[in-house]
């Protein structure tokens, strides 16, 4: 809505309607008449150029549509004290329904991604719902890994029902502990022994009655078996003693030949009993190694029985048993203590099956277990595990190794569980950009939910990149999970526009809104909201002065005055620190002071860059002028950000015209300081211009527009209005009121459009207003648009009340370019020309001028004009 | 101690050097190389049966050679066990029988107060052991290990005495001390551990009774006292005394040559097949 007085006057016409401020009646201005004493002689003036129309005089914004009020007394209540809290978010409806839908959509490819700027409490609510749900839900199964026997490599994943797997856990522990206490004793006792001896007596007699015969026969031969170091040698012997060789020589043939002969004979013999003696051996070892089993198994099957009957209902643990049990068997000489000669005096048995390494395959490594005694009942609900960190490593678990002699070993006992075992069955919260920033974490995730498993592997691996030490491979656990990302709106769309598997996986987006529209009922739910921040954080009550404060402040945070942020975590802040303010002034209840200090005191912390940029300007460092008035030349707004602090600055822009060839060069642009938003606007401006003024004539102008004393660089098209003022104003060569900023962004028709932070730039331009003294004649011009969005500071309120300030709300360049010059727009005849006291007719005859002197110049030089748009 | 150049047995070195150790005494070894085999390598058809039952010629070189082999490497075994007791090691050579060198060795070096056995002895050799201790001029006791000595760990940690009469009581006690002295833990001696054995029950309890008196009278040495207990009563035929002895699984067992676990006759042989300690046999 426009506040204008009448209506708005064309070229020839009387004005319509009463002027009461400036005194003009009806229908001819008398310069002897009282009426027109109240006007300017600028206005007056502008009234004779115009032949008489009278030139409306645009009202600024009423005070009422600077800032959005609330009533304390509207508000119902006397302290939060009166108020229900609110617990949880208000104006989420639809992301807290996206969410409930997508947890209870039982599929692996709907998991959620909830979006929504940060601090808007969005992860408490989330937390909240899902513990609710998660507590009604059923238990998840226990996980655990048991070594494979067959493959060691492949450790075997054991399911158990919740709460069991410690339990096996210790019963192993135990079994183990009985082994390392009766095994011992079983092969020292009397049982063992003496059958062990049985069978070492049988063999030893049967080898020394051999040998003892052998002796005998030898004897009666008078052949002595001798020991060597090479073994056995059979000699002549008479006496006692070897016969000599030329005693031997000196013997008959006969004898001599009879007596190798015989000790040939006998050799064979010995040779016969000693190749038996390997495979006696042999058959002796194997008589004993059954003995071994057959002790070991009983002794195995009595640890084992006990935990096998209380998992008798668990067919893989039976299974698992079985294995282990053949395996114990076969390896009972883990349990008997080793004692190996002199040196072996000092060993020390490990104090428990744990720590000793030899038994480490017969343990249980569990994974995922619910806490649980024999005594307690049964554990319930799913889990909800929220993953901070969520590295590769937290995330699908990991094998750990240890350093043993220059090499890297591992077991099964080293792998450890990741998040999404730790969440198996429930629920798994991660934030998308930590995500995001870890590698191979995203990509691994990804993996997990579409196979619908868990499967651990180093990420080297994964990868194929450097070098993977001795690892395992284990088996994988089937994965039954929702998985729910949080992060801001820009990496969903990001994730949605580049990663062709995330739309596929994450199919519900709870999209978090960032504010609220203002209504009396969301005003008093806002207020409930308030009343819980306090009751969490054991604060201070606020009265209805001060809620109604925050709820002013929610809509300056949504930059919109029909609007509350729901960013809660800045109310809390605000909340807290109102509290810490109220107790330090010493006042037992929040009120509006300690709301308004909390604000100051926020800003006052964050916004030493804006006192500096606000200080170069005082200083005159960079030039900004807020009064006389200037060709070309215009204050422009932009708003700049610091960390979460925003603040409005005045910059100036202008323009210079020439004739030429049609060009509006963008030196912004030219200088690589432009970005592509401000290129467009700049566009657009060529696009006003050129549509307005050279349809019979061509345009050749040459004009530079730019951003005085700005090197950082510029971007988007809020100013495009403000640069379409300055450059008509060079062309009309009417000066422009330095005591107005100009912020707006405009299309190819001349009509302004809305532009952001509004609230900011208006406060940047006041301050610097202020501090060299209002003047009455100041003000910031804003596209109509705009004016919802305004919750502006409470003094200047105060100030455009007084009338020392002014903030105009404008739809069209013509509209805005009359308040800055003081001049009428002008509207086209029919005969297509502008009234040349208008700032349109005045543009347009300096227009024909560049192009007859740029006609003439070329016809004198050879060249011609031409109608390049904005230089490329 | 004396050995053959086979292989000395491990148990039964260590058994040599505890013992040793306890006496504060050194070890002179006697490595015998057979001259039987050294005249039989003279012969043509001479020829060796490995323990793998394979048949080769036995040549003078290769005899030389295996012997300096087995030598040095008995020689070896032997320092070392030596410096592991901390006990004075020196080895000599001699071709000789083990009776005709151990006598020829007293004559030069005077009697030796204890002679080792470095090869276990068989159950069958109880009487040839018999015979060795009285042919030995000057020894007291013969230390040897049986063939089912095993490994010092797994032996238990009492010096078990075997007491078949009051009168070789004291001089067993003697032995009993100093073995139970060395080479114990740091926390303290090793237990000596009496075990009576009779032939009869009657016996053994008279026997009992003259130990219970005599344990009364003796005074205990106030520096460094042995903790003495009865280990029990047994009685009976050898094999039940083995058993007797088996229970116990003692780290070294002292007892007399020629009495009832350790006949003259040679039916020891339920005790060196059972007994899986040292044995310290004293005449």
């Amino acid at each position: 809505m426009a506040f204008w007085r009448g209506q708005k006057a064309k070229s020839g016409e009387s004005s319509s309607g009463s002027a009461p401020d400036s005194g003009v009646s009806n229908g001819s201005v008398s310069s002897g008449s009282v009426a027109i004493s109240g006007v300017s002689k600028w206005t007056q003036g502008l009234r004779n150029l115009t032949g008489g129309a009278a030139v409306d005089s645009p009202l600024p914004l009423p005070v009422s549509e600077l800032r959005r009020i609330v009533d304390p007394a509207s508000l119902g209540f006397t302290t939060t004290a009166d108020v229900t809290p609110i617990r949880g978010l208000i104006g989420q409806e639809r992301a807290m329904a996206a969410i409930e839908f997508g947890t209870e959509m039982r599929a692996m490819d709907y998991n959620i991604f909830v979006l929504g700027p940060p601090a808007s409490g969005k992860r408490t609510a989330l937390k909240t719902q899902l513990d609710a749900k998660a507590a009604k839900s059923v238990a998840p199964d226990d996980w655990a890994y048991v070594y494979n026997f067959e493959e060691p490599s492949h450790p075997r994943a054991l399911r158990l029902p919740a709460g069991r797997a410690r339990l096996l856990a210790r019963a192993m522990i135990g079994a183990i502990d009985e082994l390392r206490g009766i095994v011992p004793a079983l092969f020292e006792g009397e049982d063992f022994q003496s059958r062990r001896r049985a069978i070492d007596a049988t063999y030893q007699a049967g080898q020394e009655q051999a040998l003892e015969a052998l002796n005998k026969k030898a004897a009666a031969q008078n052949i002595a078996i001798l020991r060597t170091p090479q073994g056995f040698a059979l000699a002549p012997m008479h006496e006692g003693k070897v016969v000599k060789p030329e005693t031997f020589n000196a013997l008959p043939d006969a004898m001599r030949t009879e007596k190798q002969a015989q000790i040939a004979a006998l050799e064979e013999e010995l040779s016969k009993i000693l190749e038996r003696l390997p495979k006696s051996e042999k058959e002796r070892r194997g008589k004993i190694g059954e003995l071994t089993q057959e002790m070991a198994r009983a002794a195995v099957t009595a640890a084992l029985e006990d935990v096998a009957a209380a998992f008798a209902d668990v067919p893989a643990v039976i299974s698992h048993l079985n294995d282990a049990g053949e395996d114990l068997v076969r390896n009972i000489a883990l349990f008997v203590p080793s004692g190996d000669g002199e040196a072996s005096t000092e060993i020390r048995e490990p104090s428990d099956a744990v720590r000793d390494p030899r038994y480490r395959r017969y343990l249980i490594n569990v994974m995922v277990g619910q806490t649980a005694a024999t005594d307690t009942p049964p554990p319930t609900g799913a889990p909800v595990i929220e993953e901070i960190n969520p590295v590769y490593g937290n995330l699908i678990g990991r094998i750990e190794h240890v350093a043993q002699g220059g090499s890297l070993l591992t077991d099964f006992l080293l792998m450890k569980p990741g998040a999404l075992h730790k969440a198996n069955g429930g629920y798994l919260l991660i934030d998308a950009r930590r995500l995001l920033l870890s590698p191979f974490a995203y990509e691994a995730l990804k993996r997990a939910l579409k196979a619908c498993e868990i499967r651990i592997e180093p990420p080297a691996e994964t990868s194929g990149m450097g070098v993977v030490p001795q690892t395992l491979d284990p088996e994988a656990i089937p994965l039954d999970i929702k998985v729910i990302l949080t992060g801001e709106r820009d990496i969903y769309y990001q994730l949605a526009e580049h990663d062709p598997d995330f739309l596929g996986l994450f199919k519900v987006q709870a999209d978090f809104d960032d504010a609220i529209a203002r209504s009396p009922a969301n005003d008093l739910a806002y207020a409930g909201v308030i009343a819980s921040i306090i009751s969490e954080h054991k604060l201070k009550a606020a009265d209805a002065s001060g809620v109604a404060r925050m709820i002013e402040e929610g809509a300056r945070l949504a930059d919109d005055r029909e609007k509350l942020s729901v960013e809660i975590g800045y109310i809390s802040d605000l909340v807290r620190e109102a509290d810490y303010w109220a107790g330090k002034a010493g006042r037992t209840i929040i009120s509006h002071d300690d709301v308004q200090k909390a604000v100051d005191a926020q800003i006052q912390r964050a916004d030493r860059i804006k006192d500096r940029a606000q200080e170069t300007v005082e200083r005159g460092v960079v030039l900004v002028d807020t009064d006389g008035a200037k060709v070309g030349q215009v204050n422009g707004l932009a708003v700049m950000q610091v960390g979460q602090f925003m603040f409005g600055r005045p910059s100036r822009i202008t323009a210079r015209v020439a004739i030429g060839q049609g060009r509006i060069v963008d030196v912004e642009r030219e200088a690589k300081l432009g970005g592509a938003t401000h290129t467009k606007g700049m566009m657009i401006l060529y696009g006003f211009i050129a549509g307005r003024y050279a349809q019979e004539v061509p345009l050749a102008l040459g004009a530079t527009i730019t951003f005085e004393q700005s090197y950082g660089g510029v971007d988007g098209d809020s100013a495009s209005s403000t640069e379409i003022y300055a450059l008509l104003s060079a062309l009309a060569d009417a000066p422009i009121k330095q005591g107005f900023a100009v912020t707006g962004s405009v299309n190819q028709w001349g009509e302004v459009q809305a532009i952001g932070g509004a609230n900011h730039k208006i406060e940047g331009f006041f301050d610097v207003c202020k501090a060299r003294g209002l003047t009455g004649t100041q003000g910031v011009l804003i596209p109509q648009a705009n004016v919802q969005h305004l919750m502006l500071r409470e003094d200047i309120v105060a100030a455009c009340k007084a009338g020392t300030f002014r903030i105009f709300a404008v739809s069209t360049i013509d509209q805005g370019i009359e308040i800055l010059t003081g001049i009428p727009a002008g509207d086209r005849g029919s005969d297509g020309t502008y009234p040349a006291a208008t700032i349109n007719g005045r543009v347009e005859a300096r227009l024909r001028g560049f192009a007859e002197r740029a006609r003439s110049f070329g016809k004198s030089a050879g060249g011609s004009p031409s109608t390049d748009g904005l230089q490329s | 101690m004396a050995a053959q150049t086979a292989a000395p047995h491990a148990a039964a070195v260590h058994a040599a050097m505890a013992v040793a150790a306890a006496f504060e005494t050194w070890v002179e070894c006697l490595l015998i190389e057979s001259p039987d085999v050294l005249a039989l390598t003279r012969h043509p058809f001479a020829r060796t049966v490995s323990h793998a039952g394979r048949i080769a010629p036995l040549s003078l070189e290769g005899f030389a050679e295996a012997q300096s082999s087995a030598t040095a490497r008995a020689r070896n075994m032997l320092r070392t066990a030596g410096q592991h007791s901390n006990v004075r090691v020196e080895t000599t050579i001699v071709q000789d029988g083990i009776t005709d060198a151990l006598a020829r060795a007293c004559a030069i070096e005077g009697p030796w107060n204890l002679m080792a056995l470095a090869e276990p002895v068989q159950p069958k050799d109880s009487r040839w052991l018999c015979e060795l201790l009285a042919e030995v001029n000057g020894a007291t006791g013969i230390v040897c290990a049986g063939t089912s000595v095993g490994p010092p760990a797994r032996r238990g940690s009492a010096v078990l005495v075997v007491v078949e009469d009051i009168e070789r009581l004291p001089q067993m006690l003697r032995a009993a001390e100093r073995l139970a002295r060395d080479n114990a833990p740091a926390a303290g001696a090793r237990p000596v551990l009496l075990l009576v054995a009779g032939e009869s029950a009657e016996k053994s309890a008279l026997i009992d009774g003259h130990l219970r008196l005599l344990m009364a009278d003796m005074p205990a040495d106030p520096a460094a006292p042995i903790g003495i207990a009865e280990a029990g009563v047994a009685h009976g035929t050898p094999i039940e005394i083995a058993e007797a002895l088996r229970r116990q699984n003692a780290h070294v067992v002292i007892l007399r040559c020629g009495g009832i676990a350790l006949p003259a006759n040679g039916d020891a042989a339920p005790l060196l097949g059972v007994v899986s300690s040292p044995m310290l046999v004293v005449r």
